[in-house]
């Protein structure tokens, strides 16, 4: 599994460092909790152009005359996707900090609850969309994504903005409710998921 | 004597083709020739051979283990593979190459890999897209022998190559089976490569085994005459293996003991048996 992170690293690392300087800059211009909405959206994107390098290479033809299973490939894409969230939200953080002290933005607070739900979120738009991309390819999948995450950013939009009309944003207790019912769904889809991934990418090649 | 590979019945049909009924072994430390026209099925058999298809019948067993079992995901870790194109991510430099495969392979050996990137001359530090055919082949060849395989699977390997490359690589199995127990199977459209190379030979045409034996047996079985209309006439059907023929006569594949003592018969090449038996086959 090592190997197959390695690989990825190498293959996004260009790709990376052009977008967390992107996101830097678009955390400093804006200074809200979205911003963490957005980055671990991001971050879960990041496996799908993972995937889009794979096929452009043919690399799972190589990869399955190595000791990898198949739930090894499908695995390893989720993986990816969980170990390149926090690194993205924290720099999401640094960007909100550095707009704080250097542009004079309000205050950033850290709150775990938005984070825990960003990256829930974010968990089961990944369990979502990977077995997508391994049955029908990279390409088809990217507008399923597009559409889920559409989805996803107006659900967050209800939850963390003040709203025009009569809806009181849930309490502090309901949120924890909110983000254990999150965190249980996107454990348990992820893990359905990966079953699904799996048997996804067996039918493509055999 | 042991086999590294045993295929039993093997089938696999999609729509359209067939692979049908394969049965084959490889002897540890020889190498098998896979030989076969473009769709003769040659690809599918190395691809049920490494598990990324699944057969509808038949057996297959890669040093010692089904393919079916779950273990033969770590008997990988002593097999060799290399496909048509070396199917790396194409921003990857050899030496990212090397850092990702050093994790897959539990017997990973750095130095090995280092000594071939040189024996080829292959700089470690350019992008995987900027090589060219013959160094992405060569890249592909060096991870395949850098943890110590014992069996090479090559599919197509050197298709594509000058000959120079094409015969740098080919003294570079040589080396590989001085080991008794290292054993290859190559695929390949080039019959002078593996005339060169193999002691076995297994001939698919149109998903079915024509044959698999011993190279130098079943080239002392057959016999080639150049004859004219006439003496072709004169030759039952039931001889003729297979016929080629050009404005200047006939070029007959015959088996040795059926040659008439009236015709000069010349042992045939690997190259010119396949052609021979391929054209028979489609005289029927």
């Amino acid at each position: 599994m090592k190997s197959l992170l390695l690989k990825d690293y190498y293959t996004l690392k260009k790709n990376l460092g052009v977008v967390l300087l992107f996101m830097l800059g678009f955390c400093c211009l804006m200074s809200d909790d979205l911003v963490t909405v957005y980055c671990a959206f991001y971050a879960a994107m990041l496996p799908v152009t993972a995937i889009a390098y794979d096929e452009r290479a043919n690399w799972n033809s190589l990869a399955v005359s190595m000791p990898y299973s198949f739930r090894d490939l499908a695995l390893g894409k989720y993986l990816l996707g969980y170990l390149l969230m926090p690194p993205v939200i924290l720099v999401s953080y640094v960007a909100k900090l550095l707009s704080h002290y250097v542009f004079h933005r309000p205050a950033v607070s850290f709150s775990p609850l938005p984070i825990m739900m960003a990256v829930c979120g974010a968990a089961i738009v990944l369990a979502f969309i990977l077995p997508i991309i391994f049955r029908f390819g990279s390409e088809k999948a990217r507008l399923v994504y597009l559409f889920i995450v559409m989805i996803v950013a107006a659900a967050a939009v209800l939850f963390m903005r003040p709203l025009p009309f009569n809806v009181s944003m849930p309490a502090l207790s309901s949120l924890s409710v909110l983000t254990a019912i999150l965190a249980a769904a996107a454990v348990v889809l992820n893990l359905i998921s990966i079953r699904i991934s799996t048997a996804m990418l067996k039918r493509r090649f055999r | 004597m042991k086999n590294a590979i045993e295929v039993r019945n093997l089938t696999k049909s999609f729509p359209g083709f067939t692979l049908n009924d394969l049965t084959f072994t490889l002897p540890e430390g020889a190498i098998l020739g896979l030989i076969g026209e473009n769709g003769a099925g040659k690809s599918t058999t190395i691809k049920l051979l490494l598990h990324a298809l699944e057969a509808d019948n038949g057996s297959a067993k890669v040093l010692g283990c089904d393919v079916k079992d779950p273990a033969y995901s770590a008997v990988k870790n002593r097999i060799g593979v290399v496909l048509d194109e070396a199917y790396f991510p194409e921003v990857l430099t050899a030496r990212q190459v090397g850092k990702v495969l050093r994790h897959a392979y539990s017997d990973w050996q750095d130095a090995d890999y280092e000594a071939y990137l040189n024996r080829f001359s292959l700089p470690d530090d350019k992008m995987f897209r900027d090589y060219s055919r013959g160094m992405k082949m060569k890249l592909a060849i060096a991870a395949a022998l850098s943890h110590k395989p014992q069996l090479l699977i090559l599919d197509e390997a050197t298709a594509g190559l000058d000959p120079l490359v094409r015969d740098e690589i080919v003294d570079l199995f040589y080396e590989f089976t001085r080991d008794p127990s290292h054993s290859i199977l190559i695929s390949s459209h080039i019959i002078s490569d593996l005339e060169k190379l193999c002691d076995y030979v297994a001939f698919l045409h149109k998903g079915n085994l024509l044959f698999c034996e011993e190279k130098d047996a079943l080239l002392d079985r057959y016999c080639v005459v150049h004859t004219d209309e006439a003496a072709l006439r004169a030759l039952p059907n039931s001889a003729i293996k297979g016929i080629r023929k050009n404005p200047y006569g006939s070029e007959i594949l015959l088996y040795a003991e059926d040659v008439p003592a009236s015709l000069t018969a010349e042992r045939p090449t690997l190259e010119n048996l396949i052609l021979l038996l391929s054209k028979g086959d489609a005289a029927k």
